[in-house]
């Protein structure tokens, strides 16, 4: 099984040999690999052997797992994303790719926790991006590689089937855990607040964070039953209230700013897993890489892309997601 | 076998889903949005959808779930 970054003779190589593929590199060299059973999405920055790497010419390849029997690639639209579970495999799991700032990702974003059927089996995945010198010059793709379809505006999904004798499994790690200070909720949903709830009372959002002199690294956090859910913060006005997020926050939802982190790298390690199934699949946090400054830095032996954001079920910031196949015997 | 849709053990994880500690991931985002809907004060018709939700996942979701059907159900 390859999880690795190689250069795109050598991917181009397993696709004619039919090897079932999960790709990211850069929309220039994705666009230049042949058609087979692969899906991919654009983005030049990854975790490989030497740890975090930022290169336009590589590619970074995930080699679907031996026992997966079968598999079929869908694209979707804003519009058709409800019908990703019923798509899928009864035993088995789905690996969704999402253009970055697009429709289809907004939709996602707010809507994927109340799909039906969206937590029925592993849906995991990652927003496509682009290199942060070509923000709102280039646009994220994916692609498609059963019929080498590349999409700006539209979900690309691979749905994997499993034998019975198996079953996957989605994980996360997230080093961020709620603060000590004030509950924060929202009356809407959505990427953009202008309002924030602190313990009840309504307030300029902007205007709280500054108060409180907000690390704007640190993002706010919700605790669903144990698993630290984050919402990233991008944007905090200098003259209005509004603060734009990497992910919605869900009204309703309780969030705290998150507690400081010490040495990322040392804390990450710790969090790994520890039992003996090696993901068939993982992906980080761009912020994590950006903030930590993981380039050249290794994180554990968890390999991946470097992503716009994290699909666990539902879109997630600075977070690793991690995709295990058990053998169940 | 799971219990039936009929159990109260079922309405007893529906309502008070706070009152149990969750081990899969996919059950900790479920249950989150579980009590969201009742937080804004779910009817009993939203109730048996919930329920049908959560034993739905169950079914599909038997063989990983074992930790977290032994805490609800014992």
């Amino acid at each position: 099984m390859s999880n690795k970054i190689m250069t795109l003779d050598q991917a181009a190589a397993l696709i004619r040999e039919g090897r079932r593929l999960l790709v990211a590199a850069d929309a220039k060299q994705l666009e230049r690999l042949p058609a087979g059973d692969w899906i991919g999405g654009s983005i030049p920055y990854f975790m490989g052997d030497d740890g975090g790497v930022i290169d336009r010419e590589v590619v970074y390849v995930d080699e679907l797992p031996e026992a997966v029997t079968a598999v079929t690639v869908k694209r979707y639209g804003a519009d058709a994303l409800a019908s990703v579970p019923a798509d899928a495999y009864d035993n088995g799991f789905s690996v969704i790719i999402v253009p970055a700032m697009t429709d289809v990702h907004l939709a996602y974003a707010q809507s994927a926790p109340d799909i039906p059927g969206i937590f029925d089996r592993p849906v995991v995945g990652w927003i496509a991006g682009v290199h942060l010198e070509d923000l709102g010059a280039e646009k994220p793709r994916v692609v498609s590689g059963v019929d080498g379809v590349v999409s700006t505006d539209e979900a690309v999904v691979l749905h994997a089937q499993l034998p019975e004798s198996h079953a996957a499994a989605l994980e996360i790690v997230n080093l961020f855990v709620q603060g000590d200070g004030d509950t924060l909720t929202f009356d809407e949903t959505g990427f953009a607040q202008d309002t924030v709830r602190v313990n009840g009372e309504p307030r300029a959002f902007s205007d709280y964070l500054r108060e409180v002199a907000h690390d704007t690294r640190l993002p706010l956090v919700a605790d669903y039953f144990g698993a630290m859910v984050n919402a990233s913060i991008q944007d905090v006005s200098e003259d209005g209230p509004g603060v734009a997020l990497y992910a919605p926050v869900f009204a309703g939802v309780e969030y705290r700013l998150a507690a400081p982190v010490g040495d990322y790298v040392s804390e990450f390690e710790a969090q790994l897993p520890r039992d003996s199934v090696a993901p068939a699949f993982a992906c980080n946090c761009i912020l994590n890489f950006l903030y930590s400054e993981l380039e050249g830095k290794k994180t554990g032996d968890i390999r991946g892309p470097i992503t716009f954001g994290e699909i666990a079920y539902q879109l997630l910031n600075q977070t690793l997601v991690y995709l295990q196949i058990h053998d169940l015997g | 076998m799971l219990p039936s849709v009929t159990d109260p053990r079922w309405v007893r994880l529906i309502e008070h889903p706070e009152r149990y500690t969750f081990k899969m991931l996919a059950l900790k985002i479920l249950m989150q949005r579980v009590a969201l809907k009742n937080k804004y004060g779910a009817g009993p018709a939203e109730k048996r959808a919930m329920i049908g939700e959560v034993r739905g996942f169950f079914e599909k979701n038997a063989r990983l779930a074992q930790d977290d059907l032994r805490a609800i159900f014992g």
